[in-house]
């Protein structure tokens, strides 16, 4: 089981450095210069030659991304261009924000959306299961920050119950989150429901249902369990599209997280916080998609029986 | 027959949606005020003891280190946190604050008595050393030694007396020495943090002091209890500046009882918050010039008659009607009327679209050109599609690139966009605006259209020499009449200023760019 | 007499059990599809009010020009939507939105068909090293998410209708490589392939070929899906600032500023939301009708 886990973290590796050297190439090639951001107005040859000097501006590209990846092994993420402090720090302060609102979201998504899937998998072509898919469907199709916009208009101006700007408190994650997870559930629930289906149409759900088997454990122990694992995949895979999404959400809330950050370092042309910002998005979702396995793992008894025999 | 199941529950779930969505709209136009004070009723009634204000403002703390800011929200925050020697009242005029009197020596000495017994942040005794420091620190910067211009250095003559040799009278100085800019830190300080570059931990002289700060979110300051100026003590015990860019985000904060007080109200909300007997909003008239800025170095707006043709181009009225919902006045001087040595159109300027485009044509561009409109803040992303409008009615094609404040400086000192919608909140007296705006000395400080003058210059050196106050304004309109005629500038307009708060907050003063005093505020 | 009325006889038991053609079939099963039907008529209906536009209301008068005494008017039969802060007819601008978004979002979505479709094809028909190099960079591609991914492409390139369709065209490549490939693949083990490469066809031709056929199911499916994303995606790019610029009219730069006087103006917001909303819904139907008629097998 460890080996299993340890493969696929060694997998992980080369994929985020790729990532991270995706991003870094592209912010690479970011005209303008980042002296002129540094010093601002009104410096010396000197001067910019020293700033290009400290931060390692004047060596050649791949030298710059190795120095990056090194330093980003050490926590270190560079220093703000406009602040002078480490990204880190702005990082480490917006993260929780970020991570807490993604955790809601998902969570509320799974809780919302695994019944209604099981129960239009169940009684298929029913009125609530065409209710619900078309639900769904429009949920799809509503922009994240217009659906944002108008919960705000409706639940904080209109019925004043709830803040309109996002913060980490129930009552402030509360609409941050029905936002961001409204186009996500769509696609959990017909994961779920076709998954569903076809555990339903199996053998050995037909042998348990002869067995006398009661109807809800059919359901619940033997097809769910069955059908869980490619809703797990996609669970795991909207965590990189929600964290997408959060920048969208998090500007409509005003919302102090790792998406206003990005935002606001592309304002002020900080590349570093860009970078920092998004390299911590591109980990996390790294980091999502190997739990996603190591849940796999636990779940799926074939790959638990390939390690376990010691292979 | 399945098919026809599912068509139907669409258009049910459809309708459904549709619903809501409207009920959200519908509710916000009809019912919003009455709901929104339904709910905040409660809110309102916990307000009674609050003395933990928040206050949303739009635009983030820029840095704590007084001479490196000259945005508004920063300024306001920063002056909580330090004190100078002189601060200004409602009225724009200088009140003595760490420097309890004046003498005049001679025509190039001035003496400052300063108050004893004033304590920094840390414990340490306010001393002339300090007061050296910080404003000899201030002379020596690009963005504050114009403001300071009669003014060689300061000098300690005791611990509680700084003496200023000046080139000559300097009849402004007291309102030079209430500017933010000059604020009072500890001489060790400075060179610690100037050595350091990290002014992220200031040591303040204010009523408050810095509790923490969230680069993007908020600073939350504290009351000073060891605050010596005891009049002008927080009746607060903390204020946490928000910063909410999105500006009906900070209404709505203020309407919830999110927030106390809203710094910067954008005036479209005005009808929203009108029935809201929780709210009061209020108004005074503007002093800070909102204005079409350019790059006289850059072609195509180093030919004065472009320029010319700038001040001719836009409807002012219509804009106020369209960006300020007609509260406001327009502007087609550099200057609001309050500021000594106004004069009202020098230019002679109007909206004349016919003449504008015969003054493009005799420089040459008849057929127009294409440039870069720089905007930094949501007033003036709510005015530049407007004067994209204008642009375009006379041939010009503008492209609008939004970039946040903190940019904002270096972006025009490098001559990267031509063109820029900027606004000035004027001092009253002439002598802190012109050569902070129009000489060759303010450019790498707050000279962003490079303009200026020898003669105009001359003017100005001579109006700092006297302390005849007709000579001043005569001086100045000559002053003001050059730089209008050629058009260093497109003034616009002057807006009135507002401020959001809670119905029931007390202490609410407004000077002519806002909210000040906050340390007044309070249940 | 006898032998032609034989004939025709035979003629029509012929017709009658011939098979439907390919298209035919899928033309009746995408019919049978009451939804599909639904988004193809509502995608139509936003596609010709976007070609048409210019007659249905003029851009420089109606959409940029701007009219301070008409300013924040209600939906009025002088203006079917209201006007907005401009005294802008919001009618004209959504109709004009409606052009701009669907010329872009269909040049993106094109420009990541090409890109994507060419990177797969000499992965899968290439292979060895330069499979493995690209599919690994595809993989890494999927691993950021495509709102990123165009945010930073947008970010450090600047703000313009180029980049713009750069960064969402290039997001959107591996989703279109990854299939072009597959299907190469499938392709390139087929018999008829071997064969007809054994009979000295060039077998590139004949991969193209097939291949084409092949994945032209997929393909279709997904550009609906992407071209509805790629629209997505440039609102919430404008609504962040860092697509299309004003004055131009686009959804998501008109609820950014709408949204300041949504309140009492609720048209502002109502209008351009819901555009964004059926585009995106009916190519979503589409896409969905599209599946379901050219591969049955995956209808449930």
């Amino acid at each position: 089981m460890y080996k299993y886990v340890i493969k696929r973290l060694l997998a992980l590796i080369p994929v985020i450095l790729g990532v991270i050297f995706i991003i870094y190439l592209i912010l690479y090639l970011t005209p303008g210069d980042a002296v002129t951001t540094i010093l601002g107005v009104n410096y010396t040859e000197e001067a910019a030659e020293r700033v290009r000097e400290e931060l390692g501006l004047n060596q050649p590209f791949l030298v710059q991304f190795g120095t990056y990846v090194l330093n980003l092994c050490r926590l270190d993420f560079g220093n703000s261009y406009i602040t002078g402090l480490p990204v880190i720090e702005q990082i480490a302060a917006r993260f929780p924000a970020t991570f807490i609102l993604v955790f809601v979201s998902m969570a509320l998504c799974t809780i919302l959306s695994l019944p209604v899937g099981v129960q239009s998998a169940v009684k298929p072509n029913s009125f609530f299961s065409n209710f619900t898919s078309a639900l769904s469907m429009i949920g799809i199709a509503l922009p994240t920050f217009w659906l944002g916009l108008m919960l705000i208009l409706w639940f904080s101006v209109g019925l004043g119950w709830l803040p309109s700007t996002g913060s980490l408190s129930v009552k402030g994650l509360i609409l941050p989150s029905i936002t961001l997870c409204a186009s996500f559930m769509a696609g959990t629930m017909r994961t779920t429901r076709s998954s569903m289906l076809e555990a339903l149409n199996q053998d050995y759900i037909r042998t348990a249902k002869a067995k006398g088997v009661a109807h809800k454990d059919v359901i619940n122990k033997h097809a769910l369990k069955n059908a869980l694992l490619p809703v797990i995949t996609v669970i795991g895979m909207n965590v990189g599209s929600q964290l997408g999404g959060s920048v969208l959400t998090e500007t409509v809330f005003a919302f102090p997280g790792l998406g206003r950050l990005l935002m606001d370092g592309i304002n002020t042309r900080d590349t570093p916080t860009v970078l920092g910002a998004l390299v911590v998005m591109a980990l996390c979702i790294g980091l999502c998609n190997l739990l996603v396995d190591i849940i796999f793992a636990f779940v799926d008894p074939r790959i638990k029986s390939q390690y376990s025999k010691g292979r | 027959m399945k098919t026809k199941f599912r068509v139907v529950s669409l258009v049910m779930a459809l309708a459904m949606a549709v619903g809501v969505l409207a009920g959200c709209s519908g509710s916000s136009s009809s019912s919003g005020s009455t709901a929104a004070s339904g709910s905040t009723t409660t809110s309102g009634a916990s307000t009674a003891g609050k003395t933990d204000l928040v206050i949303v403002m739009p635009e983030d703390l820029e840095t704590f280190d007084p001479v490196n800011s000259s945005a508004r929200c920063t300024m306001a925050i920063t002056r909580m946190l330090y004190t100078t020697l002189y601060v200004p009242d409602a009225e724009g005029q200088p009140q003595p604050l760490l420097a309890e009197s004046m003498d005049v020596i001679s025509d190039t000495e001035l003496h400052f008595n300063l108050v004893k017994g004033a304590k920094f942040s840390d414990g340490s005794e306010i001393t002339a050393d300090d007061v050296v420091a910080s404003l000899n620190r201030a002379l020596a910067s690009p963005n504050f030694s114009t403001l300071m211009g009669a003014i060689e250095s300061f000098e300690k003559v005791d611990d509680y007396t700084v003496k200023a040799v000046t080139s000559g009278p300097a009849p402004s100085i007291q309102l030079a020495l209430s500017h933010n800019g000059t604020s009072i830190l500890p001489a060790e300080y400075i060179e610690e943090a100037e050595a350091s570059g990290d002014w992220s931990n200031p040591i303040c002289s204010g009523p408050y002091v810095l509790d923490h700060r969230t680069i993007g979110q908020e600073v939350k300051v504290v009351k000073n209890e060891d605050y010596f100026c005891t009049e002008r003590a927080a009746q607060n015990t903390s204020i946490t500046f928000k910063y909410v860019p999105e500006a009906s985000s900070r209404t709505i904060m203020v309407e919830t009882g999110e927030a106390d007080a809203n710094y910067m109200f954008a005036a479209a909300d005005k009808d929203t918050v009108a029935g809201n007997s929780d709210l009061t909003l209020h108004t005074n008239t503007g002093t800070v010039v909102s204005y079409f800025g350019f790059d006289t170095t850059m072609a195509p707006f180093d030919d004065v008659r472009v320029r010319q043709a700038m001040c001719y181009a836009f409807d002012r009225e219509a804009i106020i009607d369209m960006v300020c919902e007609g509260l406001g006045k327009p502007s087609y001087t550099i200057m609001p009327p309050s500021t000594l040595g106004y004069v009202e159109n020098a230019g002679g300027y109007s909206y004349d679209p016919e003449k504008a485009k015969e003054l493009l044509a005799e420089a040459g561009y008849a057929d127009g050109f294409t440039t870069d409109l720089l905007v930094f803040n949501d007033a003036g992303a709510a005015a530049a599609p407007v004067l994209q409008n204008y642009l375009a009615a006379v041939g010009i094609t503008a492209n609008i690139q939004r970039y946040e404040s903190s940019v904002r400086m270096d972006m025009l000192a490098n001559h990267e966009v031509p063109t820029f919608f900027g606004s000035w909140g004027a001092m009253s007296d002439a002598d802190l605006v012109l050569p902070r705006l129009f000489t060759e000395a303010a450019i790498g400080g707050m000279n962003f259209s490079f303009w200026y003058d020898e003669e105009c210059t001359a003017l100005l050196e001579d109006a700092r020499n006297t302390y005849d106050t007709e000579e001043r304004v005569s001086l100045y309109n000559e002053a003001v009449t050059m730089i209008d005629q050629d058009a260093a500038w497109a003034p616009l307009y002057i807006a009135d200023v507002f401020a959001l708060t809670r119905a029931d907050l007390q202490g609410v003063v407004l000077d002519g760019e806002g909210l000040i005093d906050f340390w007044a505020l309070h249940y | 007499m006898e032998e032609t009325k034989k004939i025709i006889t035979r003629k029509e038991i012929l017709k009658q059990f011939k098979k439907k053609t390919q298209f035919q079939e899928i033309l009746t099963r995408f019919l049978r599809n009451r939804l599909a039907i639904v988004g193809i008529v509502m995608f139509a209906i936003i596609l010709l009010i976007a070609i048409f536009a210019p007659l249905l209301a003029d851009y420089q008068t109606e959409a940029l020009g701007m009219n301070p005494s008409e300013r924040l008017q209600g939906p009025s039969m002088a203006h079917w939507f209201g006007t907005d802060e401009m005294g802008r007819d919001v009618f004209a601008r959504v109709v004009h939105g409606a052009r701009t978004s669907l010329s872009i979002g269909f040049i993106a979505t094109l420009f990541s068909l090409l890109i994507g479709g060419a990177l797969g094809a000499i992965a899968g028909y290439v292979g060895g090293w330069l499979d493995e190099v690209i599919m690994r960079v595809m993989d890494v591609m999927l691993c950021l998410p495509e709102m990123l991914l165009a945010i930073a492409i947008v970010a450090a390139f600047g703000t313009s209708t180029t980049n713009m369709v750069i960064a969402i065209g290039i997001s959107r490549v591996p989703r279109f490589a990854r299939i072009v490939r597959s299907s190469v693949l499938t392709v390139r083990g087929m018999e008829y392939v071997e064969a007809a490469r054994a009979i000295g066809a060039n077998s590139f031709t004949i991969v193209t070929r097939h291949v084409l056929m092949n994945c032209l199911a997929p393909i279709i499916v997904q550009i609906s899906l992407i071209f509805a994303s790629a629209i997505l995606a440039i609102s919430s790019l404008s609504f962040l600032g860092l697509g299309i610029q004003p004055p131009a009219p686009e959804w998501g730069n008109m609820l950014a500023t709408g949204r300041q006087y949504m309140r009492g103006n609720s048209h502002l917001v109502l209008a351009p939301g819901l555009a964004i909303f059926f585009s995106i819904f009916s190519l979503n139907l589409l896409g969905d009708g599209l599946r379901d008629a050219l591969d049955p097998r995956l209808k449930q």
